[in-house]
């Protein structure tokens, strides 16, 4: 199936001017968006798809305000269109999850949203970076 | 330490080294024995359940037909009495006393039945809830470990210079500092090329005589002569 996935995102016409280009790495598929410079990856497990890409790094923080960043992201991962705020060891991700069994023009919309979701958030989370 | 305990130790950490399980060997081999007697008492449950429910159904039905030869012996009882056979009522009276003890132990066998049915009810749900969550723990460990092997997939792809994951605030910024590159080199063409312009049309009106051109000899002389007339 990640074969699939990966030839249809190559050659997906995007209706919100988005240029993808996926590659599979190992048992991930490894995502860019040249105009954003967004990476993303896509993995399966199981029965479910999850695609997912950072935020914001840890490190990008100021220490000050971690806790209002915290309560951010909880309070923002509701009204969040399919995507959910999460944490993985440093990294702030944005990630969306969807049944192995759909179709794969669904998973490039799901990609397409997490993209959208990631610019919109990316310009918000500027205001808890450090200097 | 739980299992979620340690799978959220594992997240907070990050990705693991190669080789690194989420959770440790022995943790997961505890887990899948969990399961596997949770799934085995599961089954004994059920089947037990099985042969109660069976019981009782057996019970009930005897239960019923003891209870219809009373009914019909209290007839026949009433019957006798009416013929005036008072010896014949009280052997079916014997009778019916009989019916009616053997209808009480099945009606108390029924009652015991049916609470240990109920227990194993329970039991059951126990051990489907148990096993439940035992399961999703389970998934939890794979959707972990698939989530970081796929962070280690994008960070092995861009490794070197930039080896942590690039994030889209640094995204944002990068494209935001080149939008303001790509308007600072356009507003510098544009700039050169109102200077050539300028020098263009300088040299344009020169030729044709007008503004600051530059002075000639032949202006000079016309100039001196104009004073001389004068």
């Amino acid at each position: 199936m990640l074969n699939e996935i990966v030839n249809f995102l190559n050659g997906w016409e995007s209706k919100n001017g988005f240029q993808l280009s996926a590659s599979l790495e190992g048992d991930s598929i490894v995502i860019e968006e040249s105009d954003s410079d967004q990476v993303m990856s896509l993995t399966q497990d199981g029965e479910q798809l999850i695609c997912m890409t950072t935020a914001i790094r840890s490190d990008e923080v100021a220490p000050e305000k971690v806790s209002e960043l915290h309560d951010f992201m909880l309070s923002m991962s509701l009204p969040m269109p399919l995507s959910s705020f999460g944490k993985m060891g440093d990294e702030y991700v944005i990630f969306g999850a969807m049944h192995s069994d759909t179709t794969l023009n669904n998973v490039a919309e799901e990609v397409e949203t997490l993209l959208l979701n990631a610019e919109a958030m990316a310009d918000e989370l500027t205001q808890f970076k450090g200097a | 330490m739980s299992l979620l305990s340690k799978i959220w130790t594992s997240v907070r950490g990050g990705a693991t080294e190669a080789g690194e399980a989420i959770v440790d060997s022995q943790s997961i081999r505890i887990m899948e024995q969990e399961l596997r007697d949770a799934d085995k008492d599961l089954n004994a449950a059920r089947a037990g359940l099985g042969s109660i429910v069976g019981q009782v159904t057996g019970l009930k039905r005897e239960a019923a037909d003891y209870q219809e030869k009373i009914d019909n012996h209290m007839d026949y009882a009433g019957q006798a009495l009416d013929a005036g056979d008072d010896a014949l009522a009280e052997e079916i009276a014997e009778k019916i006393a009989e019916y009616e003890e053997e209808l009480a132990v099945r009606t108390s066998a029924i009652e015991v039945s049916d609470k240990q049915a109920n227990l194993m009810k329970d039991q059951i749900r126990q051990n489907e809830r148990a096993i439940a969550k035992l399961k999703r723990e389970k998934d939890m460990i794979k959707t972990t470990e698939k989530v970081q092997s796929a962070q280690k997939a994008v960070a092995g792809k861009f490794s070197g210079a930039n080896s942590s994951l690039r994030s889209a605030t640094e995204s944002l910024e990068r494209k935001r500092k080149a939008q303001i590159e790509l308007g600072d080199r356009m507003q510098a063409d544009q700039d050169l090329q109102n200077e050539e312009g300028g020098a263009d049309l300088a040299a344009k009106m020169a030729k044709a005589g007008i503004g600051d051109a530059k002075k000639s000899s032949k202006d000079v002389l016309d100039r001196l002569r104009a004073k001389k007339k004068a």
